[in-house]
């Protein structure tokens, strides 16, 4: 079976900016698949071209075995949109909004009534279904953003940054949804900028910055990107040091992160943690605390971008 | 498509039920706007009757002659022959009480009759009466001094074809009278008068303007396009500008509420989208249309006589409106820029089309030039002279073609400049 979305070299900018850079990624059925970068990497405009808002300067996308652009109208009906944006008719009711976006996705008014009120309990949403959307808090216009997309039942959904701006309560309602749509064999493309979103939720995730793509795999992948299981976090008064010059770290560790206060660094071979302790601590700098953690994503995107992604 | 058309019309009629207050405001416009400017002008509803005109008489000759002119204006001595319904209410007053008066408002003129008037009467002379006009109204010192000028033309006639026996009958007055003298000399002017009498009575020339029986009234007939009418029509033309910048700008709001982009990621052609909106915009001005139109005949008991081509000419307005409005959001994206323009465009074109005042205000080189290219003033000028005159269809046929050929390239170019900025890959 042919992925549900195959992206190969994706490139777009805008003037001079390069935004999408040679992207290249897949999301397979029942996949939830996250792109995980910070503001700016490229994560919207990459689901813009997937979803046929923007022309893509160079690559190519396919939307269940077949280039979209050979039949974008047949492309779109198999997918479902999320914008990062909130794209709602405020005067009108959760249950109006619904109808009408089911409507225009080809669904007859006694299908999109029903599928309705399916979206709406399952976003437990029954009983503010005929109230306008302006009086709902923000968690709850992010459900029916999400519903929208979701009432001519779509192989591929596109989310884009579902969860920002609400409460973790909020956050928390939307990630179960989305977790249960991978049960219906549905492919799933979700844009981050939380790293727990995409470690608690994503099968594979791709890391962006700056419009590229640095790494992909599954979360386990990408840790032991850091060369195994450990990273030591040192506390001290770091300002002006220059680990290059301690003898045998280089050789040993790999230097993650050096702010003034911390110095992360990675073990580069399989040697026991309290050797490891008792070398960072025989360094001929004073530690005041080390610490001894998995790495996480952001460690990963700190490896590989230079930077941190709550920066 | 067309269970699309119908989702996307029953979607916006939705949201205008929610939120009516703007519709609501321009539809109240122009029949606020046609009230205050006809009744500031006098302009009453039905029987177009001009109020009692009252003015003061101030006679500061105080002679026969001017005692004479005095109680014609009152009507006193006239008896029988007195006509009831003349709107004249003149009091005697000197100057100063009758200029106080005229400062308070309570006097539309103050007419003087000045000392030597009868001496420049009697001697042949060009005689002058002074007019001080109230400067707070426009149309009844108006009719004031058309009814002096008539008069003072009336004696200047009198005194040039009456001259000898206006000479002796100076004489005779300036000394004591004299019955032997005057009685030769009021039948000899007596005669002349009677020879005249075919000639005065009935003039020959005269107009005559017809008015409404008892039997039009029970049929329904009769004249009822008053000033009223002229003026809600032309408003009507200009705020249905408005209200179509509200229909069609509803684009931009939907832009920006991405609303559009959500659309755009289901299907690829944008037609339906827009089609609904021109639809919508088309539907929600017939409508706007009906109810000024016909709120003038429950608020000023207009009547409209000519339907047929007032709707057809209102129809083709209706696409000529949705034709400019859609080119104006294609052309400027930005709601910012696009709402000050749009606003300036229909004031524009609503002034310089004749929409607010009579066009012959207007300067020549606008008459001639600049008017005859307008839409919204074939619309106002065709619409005013089918009820008016009841212009026959060589007239409004093909105004209403104009409109709608107009209407029509305005929306292909507004097509045109949409899909050219969505293929360029535009944020939509």
């Amino acid at each position: 079976m042919p992925p549900l979305l195959q992206i190969d070299h994706l490139a777009k900018a805008y003037g001079p900016v390069r935004a999408v850079q040679d992207i290249s990624f897949s999301v397979r059925p029942g996949e939830i698949y996250g792109l995980l970068g910070p503001n700016g990497a490229g994560k919207t405009t990459t689901i813009s071209m997937v979803s046929g808002l923007l022309v893509p300067d160079g690559g190519s996308i396919s939307i269940a075995g077949r280039p979209l652009a050979a039949d974008p109208q047949a492309a779109k009906r198999l997918m479902g949109v999320v914008p990062q944006e909130l794209a709602l008719y405020e005067e009108l009711s959760a249950a109006e909004n619904l109808e009408f976006w089911g409507r225009l996705a080809g669904l007859d008014t006694k299908t999109a009534r029903s599928r309705t009120a399916e979206i709406l309990a399952a976003l437990t949403l029954s009983d503010r279904a005929r109230d306008p959307v302006k009086t709902f808090s923000g968690g709850m216009k992010r459900r029916v953003n999400l519903g929208c997309a979701l009432l001519h039942r779509p192989k591929l959904i596109l989310l884009d940054e579902p969860t920002v701006g609400i409460d973790p309560q909020a956050r928390l309602n939307i990630l179960e949804f989305v977790r249960s749509l991978r049960a219906d064999g549905v492919g799933v493309l979700y844009t981050t900028h939380y790293l727990e979103e995409a470690e608690s939720l994503c099968d594979r995730i791709g890391i962006v910055d700056h419009g590229r793509m640095h790494a992909e795999g599954t979360l386990r992948e990408l840790q032991e990107r850091l060369g195994g299981q450990r990273l030591f976090v040192l506390e001290g008064q770091w300002t002006g040091a220059e680990p290059d010059t301690w003898p045998g770290l280089r050789q040993h560790y790999r230097v993650l992160q050096h702010t003034d206060r911390q110095l992360v660094v990675a073990a580069l071979d399989e040697r026991d943690p309290a050797d490891c302790l008792r070398e960072l601590l025989a360094l001929p700098v004073r530690a005041e605390n080390v610490t001894l953690k998995r790495p996480s994503l952001n460690d990963v995107f700190l490896h590989l971008t230079g930077r941190d992604l709550r920066e | 498509m067309i269970s699309m058309l119908r989702a996307l019309l029953a979607k916006d009629f939705a949201r205008t039920r929610r939120n009516p207050l703007p519709w609501l405001l321009f539809l109240l416009a122009p029949l606020c706007v046609a009230g205050i400017i006809g009744f500031a002008f006098g302009g009453s509803m039905r029987e177009q009757r001009i109020g009692t005109l009252r003015f003061a008489l101030v006679d500061e000759d105080n002679t026969l002659v001017s005692r004479f002119l005095r109680s014609g204006a009152s009507g006193e001595n006239l008896g029988a022959d007195r006509r009831s319904d003349l709107p004249l209410a003149p009091v005697l007053l000197t100057r100063e009480p009758a200029l106080a008066q005229l400062h308070d408002n309570q006097l539309s003129a103050v007419v003087i009759i000045p000392a030597g008037f009868s001496d420049d009467f009697l001697a042949g002379k060009q005689v002058t009466l002074e007019l001080v006009k109230n400067p707070a109204e426009s149309i009844k010192p108006t009719i004031i001094e058309e009814g002096l000028g008539i008069l003072t033309a009336g004696l200047d006639g009198l005194g040039r074809n009456f001259a000898p026996e206006l000479t002796e009958w100076r004489q005779a007055l300036s000394q004591s009278p004299d019955l032997e003298r005057i009685g030769p000399l009021l039948t000899r002017t007596g005669v002349r008068l009677r020879e005249l009498g075919p000639m005065l009575n009935p003039p020959l020339a005269g107009y005559c303007k017809p008015t409404a029986t008892a039997d039009d009234e029970a049929t329904g007939g009769g004249s009822s396009f008053n000033l009223f009418g002229n003026l809600l029509l032309g408003l009507a033309a200009m705020f249905m500008l408005f209200l179509g910048g509200l229909g069609l700008g509803d684009l931009h709001r939907e832009i920006e509420l991405r609303t559009l982009a959500r659309y755009q990621t289901l299907h690829v052609s944008l037609v339906p989208f827009l089609a609904a909106k021109v639809v919508f915009t088309g539907l929600m001005l017939l409508l706007c249309a009906a109810i000024i139109l016909g709120s003038g005949m429950v608020a000023f008991d207009l009547r409209w006589h000519q339907p047929l081509p007032l709707s057809a000419l209102t129809l083709g307005y209706v696409v000529f409106i949705a034709g400019l409005m859609a080119l104006l959001v294609a052309w400027i994206p930005d709601q910012r820029r696009a709402d000050p323009v749009r606003s300036m465009i229909s004031l524009v074109l609503g002034m310089a089309g004749g929409c607010a005042f009579p066009p012959e205000m207007l300067p020549a080189f606008f008459r001639t030039y600049l008017m005859p290219l307008l839409p919204t003033h074939w619309y106002t000028a065709t619409t005013r002279a089918v009820e008016y005159g009841g212009a026959g269809v060589d007239l409004w046929l093909p105004a209403t073609i104009k409109l709608t050929l107009a209407g029509i390239a305005l929306l292909a170019l507004a097509a045109w400049l949409f899909r050219r900025r969505f293929a360029q890959g535009a944020r939509a």
